[in-house]
């Protein structure tokens, strides 16, 4: 009885994606059965809860048992349903107990994100386990600092593990995960707090990421590590005392310059870090159509009979904002 | 970090790739050559948008004290700036992965500036919708001489806030047929346009936004009694127009769109049918579980027509 794919079979699959005999599926396939497979599991829990049946666990008994089939049988592994079926269970279980109001209670869905991460091998309930984790020391300690430091030193640790190779592609999706969402998760934590800036541990972080990216060569880390030095800028916004629009304004030219100069820096290198053109895949540029549409043109809109023209509200409390983008006019 | 090394050897000596392919994939294991050019793409991208949203702040808080003409020339000379850049680059036939964005900071700004002219000045009175019009012709245009898709779908969007389409979700629940009428007129000019252009790169874009714009046309007339059983009846043939294009061109998303907006169609008319609790439960459970199924063996079955 084959429990999840072997070492071999997870390898084979990330050179040629379906070459193992396990089913699975790409991103937004997955993304899409898992949203069906949790309405349909929503749904069944709303049914039992109209009999006599204890729901949660009805549903989980019954959602587990198919995830099994599935995987034993059908050889589903990374198709969005089976991993659907795993949380939408483990979650119907704790929402069908006494709620307590303890903060404690954080914990258990932690341990259900684990379990399921750690059953169908998923970076993304293994990495929400990390979040939520972070997220109890957030509200359970006092300060701001310590959800902020394991934030910070969750997303080093995985950065310095990623350097070593290892042998399953899943294992090395979970580490790269944590050490991309933590810094972010410490971010929201540190501001939701509202304790003031601290540009100077994102600072050193986002160093430290461009460092070990740097040595092993890896896109992943450097882009951490960039997206740690936008937080690290961020937070370093009250520092200066010039308006919002020269700072946005600002940070987009330093953007731009430093991606000219880099360009600059490589042209003509064909080994190590080069810019030769990589495949740009239909999913990056789809996902940069539709964030850019929100800043091209007013939302709100009336029908072309509409007599009134617009007109633009001044002052702070203005929405006219994303170069008239945003604006309601 | 992982290494196929392993496994691209193996396969190189069983002969299942050639040589010079195996060479290319191991440097690649080895990080011998690493492109950065996605990553720099996006920092571009990343710059353009910060510098947008800072003219929008910018003319949000100092109309007052810069007034409207300062502005209004500020944000075109810099619009006609990247403008002017973009054509020089492309009449020296140089190339930089950051002119793609400093064509969509143009054509962005041109947004901007013509939208506040409007808003200041009235130039086109009681029609001033029409500015969406020329903001469309203006990105369709350029669009065309750059070969841009990114340009193009903030022409297509133009288009259909000209016609009157917002981009809120709640519209889908409150707008019922008047914004139905919308979506499905823009979704036809779209078609259109898409017909009578020769651009094959432009096609995806063109195919997405007229789907997309006709389901949401669909769905929104879900939100109305009298009209839910038009809007499942048409959102039915839309998923089979959909699923047809889809399987005959290879494209997975059509697919996608037809079984999951075609079962919201469906879902949404039967469950008002059904009165009973237990029943509109018992119903979603099934029809679910088919989506799933039928997404299931459409995706396998193209799959196997693909290979």
């Amino acid at each position: 009885m084959k429990w999840w794919p072997s070492v071999d079979e997870e390898r084979l699959d990330a050179l040629r994606p379906g070459s193992s005999g396990w089913r699975r599926h790409g991103l937004v396939l997955s993304i899409v059965f898992f949203g069906l497979t949790l309405l349909a599991l929503a749904a069944f829990n709303l049914l039992v809860a109209l009999t006599n049946l204890p729901e949660g666990m009805t549903t989980a008994v019954v959602a587990i048992a198919v995830a099994e089939w599935l995987i034993h049988r059908r050889r589903f592994f990374g198709t969005g349903i089976e991993s659907a079926l795993w949380i939408g269970a483990l979650f119907a279980i704790i929402f069908s107990l006494p709620s307590s109001g303890r903060l404690e209670s954080l914990l258990v869905f932690v341990a259900a994100c684990a379990i399921a991460g750690f059953r169908v091998r998923s970076a993304l309930f293994g990495c929400a386990a990390v979040v939520l984790v972070l997220s109890y020391i957030a509200v359970k300690a006092d300060s701001a600092w310590p959800a902020m430091a394991f934030g910070i030193a969750a997303a080093l640790v995985a950065a310095v593990a990623l350097q070593r190779e290892w042998q399953r592609p899943s294992t090395e999706r979970l580490i790269g995960m944590v050490m991309i969402v933590m810094p972010v998760a410490a971010e929201i934590a540190w501001a939701v707090a509202g304790r003031g800036t601290a540009p100077l541990p994102f600072a050193v972080l986002a160093a430290l990421l461009f460092a070990l990216g740097i040595r092993g060569r890896d896109r992943v880390t450097l882009a951490t590590g960039a997206l740690t030095a936008g937080i690290a800028a961020f937070e370093a916004r009250e520092l200066f005392r010039f308006p919002l629009e020269i700072k946005l304004m600002a940070g987009g030219a330093v953007l731009i310059a430093l991606a000219v100069a880099i360009t600059r820096a490589l042209r003509g290198r064909k080994t190590g870090f080069v810019v030769e053109p990589s495949a740009v895949t239909p999913y990056d540029e789809a996902m940069q159509i539709l964030a850019t549409l929100p800043s091209a043109h007013p939302a709100s809109a009336e029908p072309a009979t509409a007599a009134a023209a617009p007109e633009v509200k001044s002052g702070d409390d203005s929405s006219f904002g994303g170069a008239g983008a945003g604006g309601g006019y | 970090m992982i290494s196929l090394e392993r496994e691209i050897v193996r396969l190189r000596d069983a002969g299942a790739i050639d040589p010079p392919t195996a060479a290319t994939l191991i440097a690649h294991e080895r990080r011998e050559v690493v492109s950065l050019y996605g990553e720099l793409r996006f920092l571009t991208w990343g710059g353009v948008m910060l510098i947008v949203s800072g003219v929008g702040v910018l003319v949000s808080k100092h109309l007052d004290k810069i007034g409207p003409l300062t502005i209004a020339t500020a944000i075109g000379m810099a619009s006609l700036a990247c403008y002017a850049y973009s054509f020089w680059r492309r009449r020296a036939g140089r190339s930089h992965l950051a002119d793609d964005y400093i064509l969509l900071l143009a054509a962005l700004l041109a947004s901007a500036d013509i939208g506040y002219i409007e808003s200041q000045f009235h130039l086109l009175g009681p029609v001033w919708q029409r500015h969406f019009l020329i903001l469309a012709v203006l990105h369709g245009v350029t669009a065309y001489l750059f070969d841009s898709r990114l340009v193009l779908s903030l022409s297509i969007a133009a288009l259909a806030a000209y016609i009157g389409i917002e981009r809120r979700v709640e519209v889908l629940f409150d707008s019922g047929v008047v914004f139905a009428v919308r979506a499905f007129v823009t979704a036809a000019i779209v078609a259109v346009w898409r017909l009578i252009q020769k651009r094959r790169s432009f096609q995806p874009v063109f195919d997405h936004a007229a789907a997309n714009l006709a389901f949401w046309g669909a769905l929104s007339l879900l939100a109305e009694d009298d009209t839910r059983l038009l809007g499942c009846t048409v959102g039915v043939v839309f998923a089979g127009l959909s699923a047809w294009h889809g399987w005959r061109s290879g494209e997975e998303a059509f697919v996608i769109y037809a079984w999951v907006y075609g079962t919201i169609a469906i879902d949404v008319q039967v469950c008002d049918w059904l009165n009973d609790d237990a029943l509109v439960f018992l119903y979603l459970v099934i029809s679910t579980i088919a989506a799933i199924i039928g997404l299931f063996v459409t995706h396998a079955r193209m799959r196997k027509a693909a290979a």
